[in-house]
C-alpha cells in the first residue's frame, strides 16, 4: 500500500542517509597541502600494511609494520573495502598472527569492518584483543606513568573483547568495554562496560511486530509510576527503550530512564548508556540535559578522561546552554 | 483541469503542509554548528543533518517524487553543503544554502533522466501519486492533484522547479528566486509559463 511520502520519512530512514552523508563526507574530505604530505610519507607504511594485512604468506615478515599519525589522521583502505582510520598522535602496528591482527600501540583508531565469515581479524591494546567479524567499533589506549587504559566502543554490530587472557565478553553496538591497569598490579577485572538499557533476550523468537497501541500503553504506564515507583518506572521505560527502538518517544524514554537511575535509584554507573541513547536520539529536546548529566555522572564515577571529553563537547555544543556554569566546573 | 475552474492554489492548500524546519529553543544554534561543521566536527554535522533531513526529504519528495531519486538527492544535497560551508557567508541561512543546492541538484537530475530517457538509455517513470497526493485531502482534490502532477512532470525543470516551489513548497517569489538563484522577474516568467503549460491562467 503507498503511502504520502511524509510517513515514508522514517528515522531509520534518516539513519540510512545519514550514514550515506557520512561515507560520502569521509571520501570528499579536502586534501590540503600538508594533509598531502603526511599521506605521502606514510603511503608507504600504508601499502605495506595493506599488503601484509591481504594476503599474507608470512605473518612473521611483516610484524611490526606501523602507521604513526603526528596532527592528521590518517586512513587505511583494505582490499576488502575494510577501513581503518588512524586518529591523531596515535600509532598502529602489524601483530604476527594468522588473519587479520592489528595493534593499537597509542592513541586511538576507528574500525569500520567489512563482513567476512572466513577470517579472524582481530585487534590488540595493551593487555585487549577485540575479536571482529563485521561491525564498526573504536579503540582508544592511553599510556601513561604507572598506568594503562584501553577502552573500545561499538557503533555497529556485536565484538568479542578479551582482557588480561581471560574469559571472552560480548561488548554490543551501543556498549563502551574500558579497563584500566596498574604498572604493578595484576591485569583487573573489566571495570566498566557499559550495559545496553535491558539485555536481549537470548533467543529471539519471529513474533507479531508491537502494535502502536502496547508502545502508547508501555509509555503511559511508565509515566505513570515516575512519580511514586521509580523502580517500576525505571522497569518500563528500559522495555519501551527495547521493543520500541524507532519509535519518536525512544529517546525521551532512554532519557528518563538515565534520570531515574541517576537521581531516584543511586546507579549512576546505570545511567551511562540510557543518557547516551537519549544523546544519539534525533529528537533533540532532552539533548542538552542528556549531556550535562553524562558530564556528572562521569564527574562522580571518577572518569575524568570521559567527563573532560564530554565536558568539553558540552561548552562547545551549548556555549549559552543552562548548565554552562555547572559543567565548566566538572572534573578539573 | 483549467475547463473546470478549479483553482491549484486554493486545492493544493488543503494537503497536508509539514513543517519547514525544527529547531528547539534548547538545542544548538545553526551558527555554532555551522562554525563547528567547518572544522570537521563530525557531531555538529550530524546535527544539522538531523535538523534539516526532514525539511529536505520532503522537498526532495517534491520535486523528485521516486524513493530513490528522493534518497540520492537529500544525500547528495547534504554532501555539496557540509563540504562548502566555507562559501556560505552567513551560518544562519544554513536552510536556504542547503535548499538551493538541492534545488539545483534536482534540476540537474531531471534534465539528466529526461535526457536518458530520449536517448533511449532509461525507460520513463511513471510517479507513484500516492507517494505526493496525502490520502487526508478529500477524493475530488486528490484527484485534481494527480492530474497536475502528471502534467507538472512534463514542464521543463526550470520551470518545473519554480512551480514547485512556489505552489507545492509554499515558497514566496521572493523565495523561490533565492533558492534558484535567478531574479524574481525570471521566477515569474518560469511561473507564468508553468500557468500557461497547465492551463490554469496567471496565479503568481
Amino acid at each position: 500500500v503507498s503511502v504520502p511520502f511524509e510517513d515514508r520519512v522514517t528515522e531509520a530512514r534518516l539513519s540510512r542517509q545519514w550514514r550515506n552523508v557520512r561515507d560520502g563526507l569521509e571520501k570528499k574530505r579536502p586534501r590540503r597541502w600538508p594533509v598531502v604530505l603526511a599521506a605521502a610519507i606514510t603511503v608507504g607504511a600504508i601499502v605495506a600494511i595493506a599488503f601484509a594485512v591481504w594476503p599474507r604468506p608470512s605473518p612473521a615478515a611483516w610484524s611490526g609494520t606501523a602507521v604513526e599519525t603526528q596532527a592528521t589522521e590518517q586512513q587505511i583502505e583494505l582490499a576488502d573495502g575494510t577501513r581503518v582510520v588512524v586518529e591523531p598522535e596515535s600509532r598502529l602496528s602489524v601483530c604476527a598472527e594468522a588473519g587479520v591482527c592489528l595493534v593499537v600501540d597509542r592513541g586511538r583508531a576507528r574500525f569500520d569492518v567489512t563482513k567476512d565469515q572466513d577470517r579472524v581479524f582481530r585487534v590488540r591494546a595493551g593487555d585487549v584483543e577485540v575479536r571482529v567479524v563485521g561491525t564498526r567499533f573504536t579503540v582508544t589506549h592511553r599510556v601513561e606513568t604507572g598506568r594503562a587504559e584501553t577502552v573500545v566502543e561499538v557503533n555497529e554490530g556485536v565484538v568479542e573483547v578479551r582482557a588480561g587472557g581471560g574469559d571472552p565478553r560480548r561488548v554490543s553496538a551501543g556498549q563502551r568495554f574500558a579497563m584500566t591497569f596498574g604498572e604493578n598490579e595484576p591485569p583487573p577485572e573489566p571495570n566498566a562496560v557499559e550495559e545496553p538499557v535491558e539485555p536481549e533476550p537470548a533467543v529471539r523468537r519471529p513474533t507479531e511486530p508491537p502494535s502502536q497501541e502496547e508502545a502508547d500503553a508501555l509509555f503511559e504506564e511508565a509515566r505513570a509510576a515516575r512519580a511514586g515507583d521509580p523502580a517500576l518506572a525505571a522497569q518500563r521505560y528500559g522495555e519501551f527503550v527495547r521493543r520500541f527502538p524507532r519509535d519518536p518517544r525512544a529517546g525521551l524514554a532512554a532519557f528518563e530512564l538515565g534520570r531515574i537511575r541517576m537521581d531516584s535509584l543511586g546507579d549512576p554507573a546505570g545511567a551511562v548508556a540510557p543518557l547516551g541513547r537519549a544523546l544519539r536520539s534525533s529528537g533533540g529536546a532532552f539533548r542538552e540535559d542528556a549531556l550535562a548529566r553524562l558530564v556528572r555522572v562521569h564527574a562522580r564515577l571518577g572518569n575524568t578522561d570521559r567527563c573532560t571529553e564530554l565536558r568539553e563537547r558540552y561548552l562547545r555544543l551549548y556555549p549559552s546552554g543552562a548548565y554552562r556554569a555547572a559543567v565548566a566546573g566538572l572534573c578539573p | 483541469m483549467a475547463a473546470s475552474g478549479y483553482h491549484p492554489v486554493v486545492s493544493l492548500a488543503a494537503a497536508k503542509v509539514i513543517p519547514l524546519r525544527r529547531e528547539r529553543a534548547d538545542e544548538p544554534s545553526d551558527e555554532v554548528l555551522v562554525g563547528l561543521a567547518r572544522g570537521g566536527d563530525s557531531e555538529a554535522r550530524e546535527l544539522l543533518f538531523r535538523r534539516y533531513a526532514r525539511m529536505l526529504n520532503h522537498l526532495a519528495f517534491r520535486l523528485l517524487p521516486f524513493d530513490d531519486e528522493a534518497d540520492d538527492l537529500v544525500q547528495d544535497a547534504f554532501i555539496a553543503a557540509l563540504t562548502s560551508l566555507h562559501r556560505l557567508n552567513e551560518a544562519a541561512a544554513f536552510p536556504g544554502f542547503l535548499r538551493s543546492i538541492a534545488v539545483r541538484l534536482a534540476s540537474k537530475r531531471i534534465r539528466r533522466r529526461r535526457m536518458l530517457v530520449r536517448l533511449g538509455f532509461a525507460k520513463a517513470r511513471e510517479v507513484d501519486l500516492d507517494l505526493v497526493v496525502s490520502r487526508d485531502v478529500a477524493p475530488d482534490v486528490a484527484l485534481q492533484l494527480r492530474a497536475l502532477y502528471r502534467r507538472i512532470e512534463e514542464l521543463d525543470p526550470d520551470v518545473r522547479v519554480a512551480f514547485v516551489l512556489r505552489y507545492v513548497d509554499g515558497a514566496t517569489i521572493p523565495e523561490v528566486a533565492k533558492t534558484t538563484g535567478v531574479s524574481e522577474g525570471t521566477v515569474k516568467r518560469r511561473i507564468q509559463r508553468a500557468n500557461e503549460a497547465l492551463g490554469i491562467g496567471n496565479a503568481t
